[in-house]
């Protein structure tokens, strides 16, 4: 009965309203450091000490890749072969010519006659003779679609990455319509060799072979130059096209990354 | 708010007792703190050795510094000291080149597309079969300890003088960003699919790659992540640094001494990072020049 009454009081002396807020608030708080530091429950010392611990144990494991670069930092530094340092000079004569040859090798790779680089994550190409770009621009690799037919086919759209070389150069190309262009387009699918599998116009006014039916050709939709929207082939603008059909010969190469 | 455990409580009943039994109790006391708090603190002393000093000692061992024997010298001795110092410089800068440039010549008879990363001229370069397709500048670098220590020993140049082949990778963003689509039923929704705009990838670009013989090469985008690429690239740290702790404590399992990783650290710019990142394939190679 006491209790009630001291409640009751207690009630009757209720906080305003933003303090009850607060209350509310803090109250969990409260809560959490009572259970932690609660005058009655006792940790005893070992788990305290267990506990600790482990979480140094824990610390030192975590961070033991930039304990042991703190310690590799005031460690020795590179020890130094004397017996070696006697023909230095001469050592380092026989190897500036070693470096220098193989610097020449190396330029060697670099084809004499001119090559296109295809870059498929920016999508730009650079028409290059002899390491130094001759014409830059934009142009469109693969969308990276997969596209999944009903029938368990499917095709992902992106371009090949690697060496290439010019195989074939055809002026006013056809193209030669592949299943899926009309999976697609939601068309039916015509036998092959049907009159309908041939298109002109779309590829421009010229096309490169590179091989595994992939083609550097021209497009009709301009505006997508830049973006990844192929499937599989690079699409170029006109002008160009014209510049490395004219610059690129069979068998020239043609790097895409 | 007190913490009161149970010494506490003895401490108090030990005040009503005589003072011989007290000071006992608290002599008591204290060696039971002291043996609580070695037992805290060993096994964190026991892993720092195993875990940092082991490795760390190991990479070092054999290391003595040209300054140890040039202390205290005369003038001349110190001059002459400080040429040899030089020569001996240039000596190990030019067989780092030419571990270089074997690795690259290397590289370039190999398929598939090589990284090519120049920590003395900042620049990495993508190369396929001999020619460099993509420069870029690298704006920052940061090198392991290790490899400062390791790079003019013999065994670790003749590492370097041939690709190092990319084991395992992580990365923020995905190598191929795929898109699935369903076949349309008709022209109308391939139409209707047609019409719809293209999805822009804006990504940040933090990847790391892992090759032989523990050396990792972490690739960071120079421009400043959005909050959902400082949340990936957060827990694509916290996914490493999770990764070497449990490589080490299976290392120790194993009675091995844990490998300490030799990590180089690359800020490029983004566009070159995800270029860098999308074109090389498995296994890829690289050439360091240190």
């Amino acid at each position: 009965m006491a209790e009630n009454t001291v409640n009751l009081s207690f009630t009757k002396k209720a906080p305003p309203e933003r303090k009850r807020w607060a209350c509310r608030f803090l109250a969990p708080i409260g809560g959490a450091l009572r259970i932690i530091f609660a005058p009655r429950i006792r940790i005893p010392r070992f788990v305290l000490a267990i506990v600790v611990s482990l979480v140094l144990l824990a610390l030192v494991v975590f961070f033991a890749p930039t304990l042991r670069e703190w310690t590799l930092a005031v460690l020795p530094g590179p020890r130094v072969d004397t017996a070696e340092a006697k023909d230095a000079s001469r050592d380092i004569t026989r190897l500036k010519t070693r470096v220098r040859n193989l610097e020449r090798q190396y330029g060697s790779f670099i084809p004499h006659r001119p090559y296109l680089v295809v870059d498929t994550s920016t999508n730009r190409f650079s028409l290059m003779s002899g390491g130094k770009p001759m014409r830059q621009g934009v142009c469109s690799t693969g969308s990276y679609v997969l596209l999944k037919a009903g029938d368990d086919r499917q095709w992902v759209f992106k371009t090949p990455r690697g060496r290439f070389f010019v195989q074939q150069k055809e002026e006013s190309p056809v193209w030669h319509k592949p299943d899926w262009a009309f999976i697609e387009e939601g068309l039916p699918v015509p036998p092959v060799g049907a009159a309908e599998r041939f298109e002109t116009g779309v590829l421009g006014d010229y096309a490169l072979h590179i091989g595994h039916g992939y083609l550097i050709h021209g497009t009709l939709y301009k505006r997508l130059l830049g973006m990844p929207v192929t499937h599989g082939c690079v699409r170029l603008d006109d002008e160009d096209l014209e510049t490395i059909y004219k610059n690129l010969t069979v068998g020239s190469a043609i790097y895409i990354y | 708010m007190n913490l009161v455990t149970g010494n506490d409580t003895n401490d108090r009943a030990a005040a009503h007792k005589p003072d011989r039994t007290g000071k006992r109790s608290r002599i008591l006391h204290r060696i039971g703190t002291i043996a609580l708090v070695s037992v805290a603190v060993l096994p964190a002393i026991a892993a720092f050795v195993f875990f940092v000093a082991l490795p760390a000692g190991r990479l070092s061992r054999g290391n003595r510094p040209l300054s140890q024997t040039s202390v205290e010298r005369p003038t001349t001795a110190a001059r002459a000291d400080a040429t040899t110092r030089q020569r001996d410089a240039q000596l190990s800068g030019l067989r780092r080149d030419d571990a270089f440039w074997n690795a690259r010549l290397e590289l370039a008879k190999q398929e598939t597309i090589g990284l090519a990363v120049d920590l003395v001229d900042s620049v990495a370069s993508l190369d396929i079969r001999g020619v460099p397709v993509r420069t870029c500048k690298i704006r920052r670098i940061e090198i392991s300890n290790a490899i400062r220590l390791l790079q003019d020993r013999g065994d670790f140049r003749g590492r370097i003088s041939k690709p190092l082949v990319v084991r395992t990778e992580e990365a923020t963003l995905p190598k191929e960003p795929i898109r699935v689509t369903e076949a349309p039923k008709d022209s109308i929704e391939a139409m209707k699919a047609a019409a719809k705009p293209l999805p822009s990838e804006q990504v940040d670009v933090f990847f790391t790659l892992y090759f032989d013989g523990n050396l990792a090469l972490a690739v960071r985008q120079l421009e400043k992540p959005s909050s959902e690429g400082f949340r990936r690239n957060a827990l694509l740290r916290l996914k490493e640094n999770l990764k070497q702790a449990k490589k080490a404590v299976f290392a120790i399992v194993h009675s091995k001494v844990p490998q300490h990783e030799m990590r180089i650290e690359v800020a490029v710019s983004r566009e070159d990072a995800k270029a860098i990142y999308r074109a090389l394939g498995p296994k890829a190679g690289l050439a360091l020049r240190l």
